[in-house]
């Protein structure tokens, strides 16, 4: 059950409605530690089990994330014209898929969008995970953002 | 010797000037902050923002806007197709500037209640890249 805060009128989401939204979502912006600094990167997702995996190449990606795995990751869907829409944030931990765990991946629809391979697959392994919606939500689902 | 017939079927990114990743900030009313916490705990979450002179503005609760107040912090916006797999994302960083706004300071955010913060970030960088569709080469193999 959704609990609306009657100050801010914010629906505070339950976990598995944070979880299905999620589950929805083809992008998402990871944010990482680099240095000391966060940096914000979007990035194709998608969800098996209770792991959110992305593919990345080799390269500045890599390096960040085996020195510092705690990362946040943030999907939404928003309705720009109506001022309403949603927003699930989860933290967790980055690793790279196990065997056992690619094996499973390699059915996501985890196909890169851009030129250029990106054969490391990582997975964030979520410690926490909440969700906010204000407005109604139903029309806002996609996982996109539209364009105002 | 002919040359190679070259299928792209995905899209390419290229990289932003900077003038145009301030011109695409100013469209979009949401952006997302990501702050690195004492405990190397990283927090992330989206806010309503007003973009003007090379600076971003959003406003927050003080809970919040106390742990940004001097950090280091990341700011992302983008605008993403999914069914077309086009758009841009663009990046900043900065330090940022936590300050008492007078009631009715822009921008309003989504959600309602008084108690809010400005923070001003001022990026010292800003970078961005467009997700340009694949363009149509011809691929004379004749099949799909």
């Amino acid at each position: 059950m959704a609990v609306l805060d009657a100050r801010t009128w914010l629906e505070h989401l339950p976990p598995d409605e944070c979880w299905r939204l999620l589950r929805l979502s083809t992008v998402g912006r990871l944010a990482v530690t680099i240095d000391g600094d966060p940096t914000i990167w979007p990035l194709n997702i998608a969800v098996d089990d209770h792991t959110v995996v992305f593919r990345t190449a080799p390269g500045t990606k890599l390096a960040t994330l085996d020195r510092t795995p705690r990362v946040a990751l943030e999907v939404d869907g928003l309705d720009f014209d109506e001022a309403r829409g949603w927003s699930v944030v989860v933290a967790g931990t980055v690793r790279p898929l196990t065997d056992d765990e690619l094996s499973s991946a390699r059915c996501l629809p985890l196909a890169p969008w851009t030129v250029g391979e990106k054969p490391r697959w990582f997975g964030v392994h979520v410690s926490a995970i909440s969700g906010r919606s204000i407005g109604d939500r139903a029309a806002s689902t996609s996982g996109t953002s539209a364009p105002r | 010797m002919t040359a190679p017939t070259l299928v792209h079927d995905r899209p390419m990114l290229e990289e932003l000037d900077l003038a145009t990743c301030w011109a695409l900030l100013a469209c979009v009313p949401i952006g997302r902050i990501a702050v690195v916490e004492a405990s190397d705990d990283v927090l992330v979450f989206p806010v309503t923002i007003a973009v003007d002179d090379h600076t971003i503005r959003f406003r927050t609760a003080a809970k919040l806007a106390r742990r940004l107040a001097g950090r280091r912090v990341s700011f992302e916006a983008d605008w993403i197709d999914a069914g077309s797999r086009t758009g841009w994302s663009v990046l900043g960083h900065g330090t940022a500037t936590v300050a008492i706004g007078p009631p009715g300071t822009q921008p309003q955010p989504w959600p309602r209640g008084r108690s809010r913060v400005l923070v001003t970030l001022r990026p010292d960088s800003v970078t961005g890249r467009n997700l340009r569709p694949a363009p149509f080469v011809r691929d004379n193999r004749g099949y799909l």
